[in-house]
């Protein structure tokens, strides 16, 4: 993705990313968050499908601390459920190279 | 005077990710992410400018265009690294004998520096200079047209401007 001249950056949205979640008793929910910190005027906001019956919290921000990105996970198994991955970047980021980091999802309980 | 938009754009957003599960409650996924140099300016609007009096004994009053001509300007060239970008402007032809284009661009708030009045011809020549990490719209391009007695009656004619975003150094 491009600016439009006067705009900030365009986003860009990934969403060939999958995953897969077995739940075997009680409800769970999934928590995610990034290894290591971005650069500044970098974000990266991560969505997951939720499974039947379960609620996704919708677009989250992701930073290094974990944030709630699926709850009320019941028992089953489901795989394949969509990841939509965005990129954003302010201009007071200037140039980024390349550089990798890690979405770390977490299954805890869900009280 | 005709005005037209050039885009002049480099780089993009890069964002990919794949998967991978190294526990039975923890997964990870990979994601390398990149971002390229971005240069962009449109510009927008249409002025006209008619020189139709004077005080006697003085070559004819200057003419300040009528109608909003703006441009707006989006780099993500760095302040701490040498690099910033210049606007230069030009025509796509002469002004006839005795007359003079001028033109004003105000420059982002964010950063960069006015060259102030600068007369317009087919040769480029910079207009906004040292604009770093900005994205801004909506500033003013103000024209001017002088006017000698020696270029006489002029039919109505336009031209074409071009704002260019370049690199420097």
């Amino acid at each position: 993705m491009d600016a439009v001249p006067g705009a900030q950056p365009s986003a860009l949205t990934d969403q060939t990313a999958r995953y897969s979640v077995t739940v075997a008793s009680g409800r769970m929910k999934i928590a995610g968050q990034l290894d290591t910190p971005l650069p500044s005027g970098v974000t990266i906001k991560i969505q997951l499908a939720a499974p039947s019956g379960a609620t996704s919290m919708g677009s989250v921000v992701l930073t290094d601390t974990p944030q709630d990105l699926v709850r009320f996970i019941p028992p089953g198994q489901r795989t394949g459920l969509p990841v939509t991955l965005i990129l954003t970047a302010t201009v007071t980021a200037g140039i980024v190279s390349y550089a990798a980091s890690h979405v770390v999802l977490t299954l805890v309980d869900d009280p | 005077m005709k005005r037209f938009t050039k885009f002049i754009a480099a780089g993009v957003l890069c964002l990919t990710a794949s998967v991978a599960v190294e526990a039975q409650t923890t997964a990870t996924q990979g994601i390398t992410f990149a971002v390229s140099a971005i240069n962009v300016i449109s510009a927008t609007g249409s002025s006209v400018l008619t020189v139709n009096t004077a005080t006697p004994g003085s070559n004819p009053t200057q003419a300040s265009g009528v109608g909003a001509t703006t441009y707006a300007v989006t780099t993500n060239a760095g302040s701490g690294s040498g690099v910033s970008q210049d606007i230069t402007i030009e025509i796509n032809s002469n002004m006839p004998a005795g007359l003079t284009l001028g033109a004003t661009l105000t420059a982002p708030t964010a950063s960069g520096t006015s060259a102030g009045a600068v007369t317009l011809s087919t040769t480029p020549v910079t207009a906004v200079s040292g604009i770093t990490k900005t994205a801004e719209g909506g500033l003013a391009v103000a024209y001017t047209l002088d006017a000698t007695v020696a270029a006489g009656v002029v039919s109505s004619a336009s031209r074409t401007v071009t704002l260019t975003i370049v690199t420097t150094p």
